[in-house]
């Protein structure tokens, strides 16, 4: 027979590497080429019977389909192999179709790797192909060429005349001992054209295991594709291929294909061994896991050649890695580790990442973006989500409706063919960008060096990525973006005239520009402004400059008479009377059409007059005015405050980003760069109005004067000049105090601009005075944070520069904000106490959008009479911020929607057609808000004076809060709601000090909790709706606390604030508690691991109470005890941190005190707590004193059942014995119990009592599997082998890495001699687990038994190596070598 | 007469970032300001430095200034510094009111009336210093009345001294090789001044500074100074730090012959043209035999017609013979690559993009096309009014700023990327395809 194996042609029409995505096909190009291993295995198989076979991969001989064909040609072809691709399916079902055209006689058969039934139905009837294998058909392929199997294969059947052929699929079964293989035909390949980027030319694969039994299935092809079955080769046989691929054909380039190369780490250690031990010289790269990588097998790696590895990380975002879908297993600090470890070790790592996981959103990919900037990959690979076809993914895809393209061309990984609920089409392709870019732009910093414009661009690119990734449409007064703005070209003019020709040289006749600047004792930064005046590119014969003294006492003015100007330097001095008074002197005296206005310290950059003599050469008309950039002087430090109050979210000074397409309102109109036609100011009755006592507002007023005539201001960033002046947060207060009063000035002369703009109300509202000595204190804080360890917080998050914007705008700016309204209402407040100017009440200027402080969300079900109680009660109560409220009637039936109906003024009513929950309707309401602020409000209140201002209060003082609940009382005045915290015993919150007394000290304390409840909840709004509000899965409960919780994940702080007090009729709607079970199993499933979350004690301990547990009849009640004891105190007080420890995750101070054991208190309840706690730290150690400690408290089957663990694992067979006694006599249907006897009676070898403790286990609901194989081993026991047997092969092949079904197995095989069956099953339990050196011994032995001497040499070379000390070592190769003496006087005597 | 010369070769690296930071900018000499000194000092006039890329900030400055008894303060610029410059005067005049400034190098040459309005500049040198400089010196010291502006005369390059090296600290070039890897120490060298070609990005600035001719020393004098580089600094790698190193090829001939013959088998890199090493390739390969390691070759474009506009007078085929060339020798490719220039077009761009994959750089500099003051190009922008950058601000043309109206940075940031990391065909395509981020063409004006 003649066989040809073609590896389709690709790289002429779509590139593809067609054994990578596990062998579905992946985008490639000429950088990467690899060889077909399953065609080149196929192959030996087919020689190795004697069949002549052609291999031709077409890829990298350059062949397109043409010469593929024109290879074929002129030859009797049996049988002709083409692999077929997932990406590439209709191209390579289009050559298959060719082969069948010019080879009829031929069996044309596809090969692929996809199992997709109707993927290979399609690809049959379009390649006219008779066969496709889809399976593993390395030693299967004679049967399938020679027509006399069909394993693995998919093919058409015809069947009657004009019936559609139908498809048969043969399942087939993967190569269950690797081992077996054969050596690839490697001589058939052109190996000297494979590549692999991480390892140049040429370069070899082996694939030394096939499987992945990791849950990344989801969306992994490798499971898909190999199975979740590990199946891999012993490191001999790897080291055999190596050594055929090293030695015979030469290549020292080594990649291995498997999916997790050292899911074995023995495996890979012994391998690694030979390597080193054959003295190579090779390289080699493997894909893995970080999880299955530990320091000293990495070291032996790189010992034995390893240059590379490829990790799967896919994001970055440690949230998405965790879930189900995401890569389980893998942790940042492992990842740091491994970095570290490698770059020690000189391997170069090689990030695989992926975009677009289903829980990824934008911000995840921020956080790949982070993770690939700091721990620096040598390479990276970014895919994108790629459903494929049988995939878990692929199901939930199609199911969601996330799946936008079917055609397989785009699942070539590069190709965007889904979104997710997160991510559209686009945002992927945006993300996969950003990471790509932000790689090449790490790259270029670390080769090249870190430039200047590098750094720039680097950082600018991580703007856009933040820019994008939290949809800002602006970055924070980024100036640059400003100045990109300006415009600086004659924009189309409205009437046209011959001047569109620029003057380079402007006349002093035509323009001639004034410069005034009024000057107060500021002698030595005048002459640094003059100075720079003199170094303008403007001719200084066409310009003058007025500077007017306002009666300085600092000699000023004889420091400008010596002064030798090259330009007109006019000199008033006055009498000291304010700014203003100068100013309009200075415009009075000035000469020139145009009147430059700047400052004192306003020092000029070169071109600042050129601008402004061009601008106005330009816009002849009175009314255009031009005002300039203003920035920082680079000779004094800019510290963030100052920074903050030219920024857009300060904007106290200087607010350039308020500029609109070049133009700019009335209030920037800044006497600090400001160009005008002179003769407008002169035509005004007031120029700078003199009211003005300090200089606020003052500029305003008169610009607001003009811009009311019509006066148009342009804005150019091109007239630069530096604000010299360094200001510290303390003299801004000041300032900002003052501009209130002069806000007051201003609203007399124009009351329209009172409400709008000056805001005079909102600070008349007592609650933005914070008054002198609050003021004070915020201050004291701003400047406390001012100067945090800021080094040492950037070491949390590399990148320094970048920690410190978030820094200040999570945490500084805030304050400054805060500091600087109170500073400026307070102004307000004190100038219309003083009597500054009566303020006219508010006029009627209809306000644009009414913004209110808090939307008050109140979801409705009936209960009529309380609703309108609730809402009258909000009516009559007066001091409250602006508020509005919503109202969301969930379908009542009692007349609720006709009430509603007849409200009017603020409030919004939304009607649902039937009963949607409390979650959605909260979630309805809080969309419809136009509130700062969502209040979420049971109709069951009665809110009490002060109860809104007082939550408001505490978010806009608390910039870390996010959520505030209230102080809730039952009608007789006792505590309903003072927080909520976690119970230690089961995961369930509770309302904490319930029926207190309100005035008790213990709840008149403003402090955080977990979780508040939702009955009165303040909630910043951007933060609820970044957590995607309530989740409706709940149905009236525990929305509250799952929303706490996502909040508080996030960072942000939760408080309970008894200034807002309000009565609570708790629970009154009907059907209100009617799905507790299942909203209990959601909260559980959703927190439950969390165990840390538990914190009773750390909130009862410090108040000085004990949550004692006791035992009614009833059931378990909680009761709180004083601690009165300050020995019980200080024992409470360890549980207490203990709790707090493990919130923190503090793991070393948790195990400190757990290991004081004895100090806790003696509670049953907290000491179990402790016990579980111990084991969920994986200290399990320490456990037992804690159920030593329960015991002694108590009797409890639990502190029995662990005991008797303990002193089972430390061979205490007797004290185990003892109590399973005791738990079995008390509780003689515990299943467990049984199970523990059936393990004691077994140890000691009485199977009879074993098998009937078993069964007693099963029946009484023990851990069913133990029980079973529980049975079986005592089955064994009283010498029932074949049942046994049986029972444990079974065993072994749902789980064959149990060790124990293997050594009960081989005690069953070793009692019925079934020697050739224990073979087969030993070695392919060790073949899986190299390392079990006892059953490896075992297996030597039974070798011995069926006199195959060589092979138990085999093993005991085996033992020997990988511990030489093992027992029995001597007796073994004792009788080993005996028996090859014998052999050997055999061969002799022959 | 003693002289303080301030180099103000701030505008890129930053203050205080020679020998900090790794950037040639941080660290070179500035051969104008050496030549100047060593002019000076031929003549019997003292010289020291103040280099403000070794001053923490302008309060250092200042410090620097209160310092020094000098009264004569001689400055270079290019029109990037100039703004730093003005900066410097200004303080230097705050302190010393009686400090005569002289301000020389090619912003002076080229933007003179800009320099003659800054009334605190009292001497403006244009063109070449060597002779006009001392010459006002002399002046000065004689307390005569010279004139403001001063018209350089060119000196005759093998009659001047060799640069003056104790000017600066030379330990900052000598750890800075051109290209990372170069074997150090390194040291920098001219050897001829002006260039015959007319690109506009450049020209005719080139020319207002050098005049028409290009004037090469003699191969002795260059191997001269080598040998001196070679017995003081023990230099192991070098570079010519000429605008075109190889222009005419019986110099570069004769050099090649000479350096080997002087036993020199030290690295160097130099910047080269694509069509001159396609029309002599035994010279290219005479110089990477003689030891040219790197060649520096402006491709600009992958673009014809990019090329024609920037009035190059190579082509595309040229780009890649030469390229082809150098990997022939073993030269290493340091390939520089314009982007954004005025009328070009997202396909055009793309083509660029092409081209850098072909050529397979070793080093890959990009820039944004920017209008550099007194090209023929800048005018043609500002008469256009396409320019966004500040009269001399934004003249660097390294890619982080916009220089141009209505061109598509973003997009631009995005194929420069790609350029980088030799991406896909499929990827640039869909690069192509991405929305634009203003409203025009890449740049609209034709």
């Amino acid at each position: 027979m003649r066989i040809a194996l073609i590896n389709s042609p690709s790289l002429s029409a779509r590139p593809v590497s067609r054994s990578m995505a596990g062998g579905l096909g992946f985008d490639g190009n000429e950088d990467m080429l690899l060889p077909p291993l399953d065609l080149a295995i196929m192959a030996a198989t087919l020689r190795q019977i004697g069949e002549t076979v052609d291999l031709i991969d077409a890829d990298p001989l350059g062949l397109d389909p043409a010469a593929v064909y024109a290879r074929l040609e002129g030859h009797w072809w049996d049988v002709v192999v083409g692999t077929v691709s997932l990406p590439t399916l209709d191209q390579d079902a289009l050559f298959l179709a060719e082969l069948r055209r010019r080879h009829p006689a031929a069996r044309i058969i596809g090969k692929t790797l996809v199992r997709d039934h109707g993927v290979l139905r399609a690809l049959l009837e379009r390649s006219a192909a008779d066969l496709v294998i889809h399976g593993e058909a390395d030693l299967t392929i004679a049967d399938l060429v020679y027509g006399r199997g069909t394993a693995g294969t998919a093919w058409l059947e015809a069947g009657a005349p004009g019936t559609v052929p139908s498809f048969r699929f043969d399942e087939g079964a993967p190569v269950e001992d690797l081992n077996q293989l054969p050596f690839p035909a490697r001589d058939l390949l052109p190996n000297a054209r494979y590549i692999y980027p991480l390892l140049g030319t040429p370069v070899a694969t082996l694939q030394t295991s096939r499987g992945c039994p990791y849950p990344c299935g989801y969306y992994c092809p490798y499971p898909l594709v190999e199975g979740v079955k590990w199946r891999s080769q012993t490191p001999e046989r790897i080291f055999a291929e190596l050594k055929d691929v090293v030695e015979r054909q030469g290549i020292t380039k080594i990649y291995f294909r498997d999916a997790t190369f050292t899911l074995n780490q023995e495996r890979v250690a012994r391998l690694c061994d030979l390597i080193v031990a054959a003295g190579w010289r090779i390289e080699w790269v493997c894909e893995t896991r970080v999880d299955c990588l530990g320091d000293s097998l990495l070291e032996k790696m790189r010992e034995a050649g390893c240059v590379g590895l490829l990790v799967g990380v896919e994001t970055g975002d440690e949230q998405v890695m965790h879930l189900r879908e995401g890569k389980k297993g893998l942790t940042i600090p492992m990842l740091a580790h491994l970095r570290e470890k490698t770059c020690l070790l000189g391997i170069r790592l090689h990030f695989l990442l992926i975009v677009g996981l289903p829980q990824e959103t934008r911000e995840s990919l921020v956080a790949t973006y982070d993770l690939i900037q700091r721990y620096k990959p040598d390479t990276i690979g970014v895919t994108i989500i790629t459903p494929y076809p049988g995939t878990a993914l692929h199901a939930e895809g199609i199911r969601e409706g996330w799946i936008d393209s079917h055609q397989y061309k785009d699942y070539g990984g590069h190709q965007i063919p889904m979104h997710t609920p997160n991510l559209t089409r686009a945002d992927m392709e945006a993300g996969k960008q950003f990471l790509e870019e932000g790689f090449a732009i790490l790259q270029k910093r670390q080769v090249g060096g870190h430039s200047k414009p590098l750094e720039a661009m680097a950082q600018q690119h991580y703007e856009q990525l933040l820019r994008w990734a939290y949809h800002l449409d602006r970055p924070v007064a980024q100036l640059r973006e400003v100045l990109a703005l300006a415009p600086t070209l004659p924009q189309p003019r409205k009437q046209s005239s011959a001047t569109s020709v620029p003057l380079p040289v402007i006349s002093l006749a035509r323009c001639s520009l004034s410069v005034v600047i009024p000057t107060y004792n500021r002698r030595a930064i005048l002459r640094k402004t003059l100075l720079a005046l003199m170094s303008q590119t403007f001719a200084s014969e066409q310009f003058e400059v007025v500077v007017v003294d306002d009666g300085s006492s600092d000699d000023t003015v004889a420091m400008l008479r010596q002064f030798k100007a090259p330009f007109a330097l006019r000199v008033l001095a006055a009498e000291h009377a304010g700014a203003n008074a100068a100013r309009n002197l200075g415009i009075r005296a000035a000469q020139g059409r145009v009147v430059l206005i700047t400052g004192d310290d306003m020092i000029p950059e070169p071109s600042f007059l050129e601008a402004h003599a061009t601008f106005h050469e330009r816009h002849p008309s009175e009314m255009d005015a031009m005002l300039g950039f203003i920035d920082w002087s680079p000779e004094i430090a800019v510290t963030p405050f100052m920074k903050f109050i030219v920024s857009a979210e300060g904007g106290q000074q200087f607010a350039f980003h308020e500029v609109r397409e070049g133009k700019a309102d009335f209030r920037l109109f800044y006497t600090s760069n400001l160009s005008v036609k002179r003769d407008l100011l002169l035509n005004q009755p007031v120029l700078f109005d003199q009211d003005f006592t300090y200089p606020a507002y003052d500029d305003v007023e008169l610009g607001y004067r003009l811009s009311v005539q019509g006066l148009q201001l342009h804005y150019n960033a091109m007239a630069v000049t530096c604000h010299h002046h360094e200001i510290t947060l303390a003299g801004f207060v000041q300032r900002q105090r003052k501009a209130g009063h002069m806000a007051v000035v201003l609203a007399r002369k124009h009351p329209e601009l009172s409400r709008t703009y000056l805001k005079i109300d909102d600070a008349l509202n007592s609650r933005h005075a914070l008054g002198e000595a609050q003021v004070a204190r915020v201050m004291q804080v701003a400047q406390e944070l001012e100067k945090p360890d800021l080094q040492q917080l950037a070491l949390i998050r590399s990148g320094a520069e970048r920690f410190d914007r978030t820094y200040l705008q999570r945490v500084l700016h805030p304050v400054y904000q805060t500091l600087l309204q109170s500073a400026y209402a307070w102004g307000i407040c004190e100038a219309v106490e003083q009597g500054v100017g009566a303020i006219p009440s508010v006029i009627a200027c209809a306000s644009p959008k009414p913004r209110f402080k808090a939307s008050i969300v109140i979801p409705v079900f009936n209960k009529l009479e309380l609703t309108s109680q609730c809402l009258a009660t909000l009516a009559s109560l007066t001091t409250m911020p602006e508020y509005e409220v919503i109202v969301v009637d969930n379908a009542s039936t009692d007349g609720t929607a006709e009430f509603l109906a007849a409200l009017g003024g603020d409030v919004q009513v939304i009607r649902n057609p039937e009963n949607y929950g409390f979650a959605v309707a909260c979630n309805q309401g809080a969309k419809a808000a136009r509130g700062e602020f969502l209040l979420f409000l049971n109709n069951d209140t009665i809110p009490t004076e002060g109860w809104l201002n007082a939550l408001v209060d505490e978010v806009e003082r608390h910039p870390d809060v996010a959520v505030v609940g209230s102080k809730l009382l039952y009608e007789d005045g006792t505590i309903q709601h003072a927080g909520v915290a976690f119970s230690r015993i089961w995961f369930s919150p509770y309302h904490i000090y319930k029926g207190f007394p309100a005035d008790a000290p213990v709840v008149n304390r403003r402090r955080e909790f977990q979780c508040v409840t939702a009955a009165c909840m303040l909630a910043r709004r951007e933060v609820f709706e970044s957590v995607g509000g309530f989740d409706d899965g709940y149905r009236n409960g525990f929305e509250d606390v799952d929303l706490c919780l996502k909040i508080g994940e996030r960072g942000w702080k939760i408080v309970y604030q008894p200034k807002s007090v309000l009565y609570h009729l708790e629970s009154q709607t009907p059907g209100r508690k009617a799905h507790e079970r299942e909203n209990s199993k959601r909260l559980l499933a959703r927190w439950g691991h969390k165990w840390w979350l538990a914190d009773e004690d750390m909130i009862y301990v410090p108040d000085g109470y004990a949550y004692r547990t006791v035992t009614k009849q009833q059931g378990i009640r909680g009761r709180l005890e004083p601690l009165t004891d300050p020995e019980e105190k200080r024992r409470w007080k360890i549980a207490a941190d203990a709790q707090i420890a493990a919130q923190r995750q503090d793991l070393s101070a948790l195990k400190e005190l757990l290991a004081r054991v004895e100090e806790w208190p003696a509670d049953e309840w907290v000491l179990q707590r402790g016990a579980w706690v111990c084991r969920w730290i994986g200290e399990s150690n320490l456990a037992e004193g804690f159920w030593r400690r329960v015991l002694s408290q108590n009797e409890s089957q639990d502190a029995r059942i662990a005991l008797a663990r303990f002193a089972l694992e430390q061979g205490q067979v007797e004290q185990a014995d003892s109590h399973v006694n005791i738990l079995l006599s008390n509780h003689a249907q515990q299943g467990e119990g049984w199970l523990l006897r059936g393990i004691i009676a077994m140890q000691r070898q009485e199977f009879d009592a074993a098998s009937l403790a078993f069964q007693k286990a099963l029946d009484y609901g023990g851990d069913p599997r133990k029980a079973r194989m529980g049975q079986r081993m005592a089955a064994a026991g009283l010498g029932q082998s074949e049942g046994a047997w049986t029972a444990f092969s079974e065993v072994l092949d749902r789980d064959p890495d149990d060790a124990e079904a293997a050594h009960w197995l081989l005690r069953a095989g070793t009692m019925l001699e079934q020697w050739e069956k224990l073979v087969g099953r030993l070695q392919r339990f060790l073949s899986r687990n190299p390392g079990d050196l006892s059953l490896r011994f075992a297996l030597a032995g039974v070798f011995l038994r069926l006199n195959r001497w060589a092979e138990a040499r085999h093993e005991y070379d085996s033992i020997r190596l990988l511990d030489p000390a093992f027992d029995g070592l001597s007796e073994l190769v004792g009788a080993i070598d005996e028996n090859e003496s014998v052999l050997t006087h055999h061969h002799a005597a022959r | 007469m003693h002289v303080t010369m301030i180099f103000p070769g701030i505008a890129l690296p930053g203050f205080d970032s020679f020998m900090k930071k790794p950037t040639i900018d941080a660290n070179f000499i500035d051969h104008g300001l050496a030549s100047l000194s060593a002019a000076a000092k031929a003549a019997g006039h003292s010289v020291d430095l103040i280099d403000l890329r070794m001053l923490r900030d302008w309060t250092h400055f200042r410090e620097e200034v209160r310092r020094r008894t000098t009264k004569v303060w001689a400055l270079t610029s290019w029109s990037l510094h100039y703004p730093d410059v003005v900066r410097a005067i200004r303080i230097l005049k705050e302190e010393k009111e009686d400090a005569i400034v002289i301000l020389g190098g090619v912003h002076a040459t080229i933007k003179t009336s800009q320099v003659m309005a800054n009334r605190l500049i009292d001497h403006i040198i244009t063109q070449e210093g060597e002779i006009s400089f001392v010459k006002l010196l002399g002046a000065l010291a004689e307390r005569k009345q010279p004139d403001r502006l001063i018209v350089g005369e060119g000196p005759a390059l093998d009659e001047i001294p060799w640069v003056d090296r104790d000017l600066f600290d030379m330990s900052g070039e000598l750890a800075t090789p051109m290209v990372p890897g170069m074997p150090t120490p390194f040291v920098t060298t001219n050897a001829g001044r002006g260039c015959p070609f007319k690109c506009n990005f450049c020209q005719p600035a080139e020319r207002a500074v050098f005049g028409n001719r290009v004037k090469m020393r003699s191969q002795e004098n260059v191997i001269g100074e080598l040998q001196y580089l070679k017995e003081r600094f023990k230099f192991n790698s070098w570079m010519a730090h000429d605008d075109l190193f190889f222009i005419n090829h019986r110099w570069s001939r004769e050099f090649c012959v000479q350096y080997k013959a002087a036993g020199f088998t030290e690295p160097y890199i130099c910047q080269m043209r694509a069509d001159l090493m396609c029309r002599y390739p035994d010279v290219v390969k005479q110089m990477a035999e003689s030891g040219l390691a790197w060649a520096m070759i402006g491709f600009e474009s992958g673009s014809q017609r990019i090329l024609d506009l920037f009035e190059k007078e190579t082509t595309v085929e040229e780009n890649l013979k030469a390229a082809a060339i150098c990997k022939e020798y073993g030269i290493k490719v340091w390939a520089n690559i314009m982007f954004g220039a005025p009328t070009e077009t997202r396909a055009e761009v793309m083509e660029t993009v092409r081209m850098v994959w072909k050529i397979k750089p070793d080093h890959l500099s990009s820039s944004y096309f920017t209008p550099t003051p007194g090209s023929g190009m800048a005018e043609e922008v500002e008469r256009k009014g396409l320019t966004m950058v500040d009269p001399f601000n934004g003249s660097n043309r390294t890619p982080n700023e916009a220089k141009m109206k209505d061109t598509d940075y973003e997009w631009l940031t995005k194929a420069i990327a790609l350029a980088y990391d030799g991406g896909s065909e499929e990827r640039l395509i869909a690069l192509g395809q991405l929305p634009m981020q203003s409203q025009e063409t890449l740049c609209a004006s034709h």
